[in-house]
């Protein structure tokens, strides 16, 4: 017999089949509650959402981590003490423009 | 979450089991109702959405067993249709019913679990399924077809030979046999072209048709053809 025909029987028969019922309304408001809640109090503590936050972490972690690669090179090259510090100043003065002006 | 609500939207709420339609009211009336509750959860009271869930859980739990028969996962997949509807909530344009919307949500979440499932390598084997312990909406279509046996037997034939194509080709068959949709419709669930569907089609089809021919599916059938 043609398969075709066959698979239309089958497809007949599998569309009456029962399914089992199912709730999840509870389930799905708590996921929903959980999600507003988490949005709520990241935005009420810093006024951003928990993404803006891990963006606002990642550039302090970047900011840091490139401060310490440029003193690290300076004394591999033996600058003198002096020098470091005015840098280190330096990229202090530029990091605390950058957070009045909200960069 | 206490859910309140008053008015027609509370009295549907307390229906059950895919039947949701009032038959005293038009379908208008029903989406304005929709569009009332809608737009009270984007204005901020979310338990309303609550109402939405209980509404047309029963129809997206329905879908989503035609992409998994493990009822865990399926309700998992059910779950995800609504946050996803909730999150994106704002882009419903309200030009059709909100179940038209859920159903298109709902089949991008079913192939997406393919697809992944499909990375993973990994199939539920349905001899671990056991639908003995769990309770049955009712059956529709005709009653000669409704024999649970041979429903159940079925069904669990036609997923097992859906799993042997490929996501694309299993998805646009199962839309087709399942949810009767048109290559048309088929194609804007899924944002695929026309001829796209079409080829997928035809292809899934003669693959079945090669599979059921080799293993001699027929004789295997307890019912006749």
């Amino acid at each position: 017999m043609d398969g075709l025909k066959v698979l239309e029987s089958i497809v007949k028969k599998a569309s009456a089949e029962k399914i089992p019922s199912c709730d999840v309304t509870s389930a799905v408001m708590a996921k929903l509650m959980k999600r507003t809640t988490a949005e709520t109090t990241a935005d009420d503590l810093l006024g951003y959402t928990p993404l803006r936050v891990i963006d606002f972490s990642f550039a302090a972690a970047s900011s840091v981590a490139a401060a310490a690669a440029i003193i690290f090179a300076l004394s591999y090259y033996q600058a003198s003490s002096d020098f470091i510090s005015s840098v280190v100043y330096n990229l202090y003065s530029v990091s605390n423009f950058g957070m009045i002006s909200g960069v | 979450m206490a859910t309140t609500l008053s008015g027609s939207g509370a009295r549907r709420m307390e229906s059950r089991g895919g039947e949701f339609q009032d038959c005293s009211e038009s379908s208008s009336d029903y989406m304005n109702d929709e569009k009332e509750i809608i737009d009270s959860v984007l204005a901020g009271e979310h338990d309303l959405f609550a109402v939405l869930v209980e509404r047309y859980q029963e129809d997206i739990s329905q879908q989503m067993w035609r992409f998994s028969r493990d009822i865990m996962i399926r309700d998992e997949l059910v779950q995800e249709v609504f946050v996803e509807s909730f999150t994106g909530l704002e882009s419903f344009r309200g030009e059709s019913p909100f179940l038209h919307w859920l159903r298109v949500i709902a089949v991008r979440v079913g192939y997406r679990h393919w697809k992944n499932k499909e990375k993973q390598k990994k199939h539920v084997p349905l001899e671990d399924w056991d639908g003995a312990e769990y309770n049955w909406v009712s059956c529709p279509g005709e009653e000669d077809a409704c024999d649970p046996e041979q429903t159940e037997y079925a069904g669990k034939l036609m997923f097992s030979l859906l799993e042997r194509l490929k996501s694309e080709e299993r998805v646009v068959l199962t839309l087709m046999y399942y949810e009767k949709s048109s290559v048309a419709e088929i194609a804007q669930k899924l944002d695929w072209s026309e001829a796209m569907v079409k080829m997928r089609a035809y292809r899934a089809r003669k693959k079945l048709k090669k599979i059921i021919e080799a293993e001699d599916i027929l004789e295997k059938l307890p019912w006749t053809v």
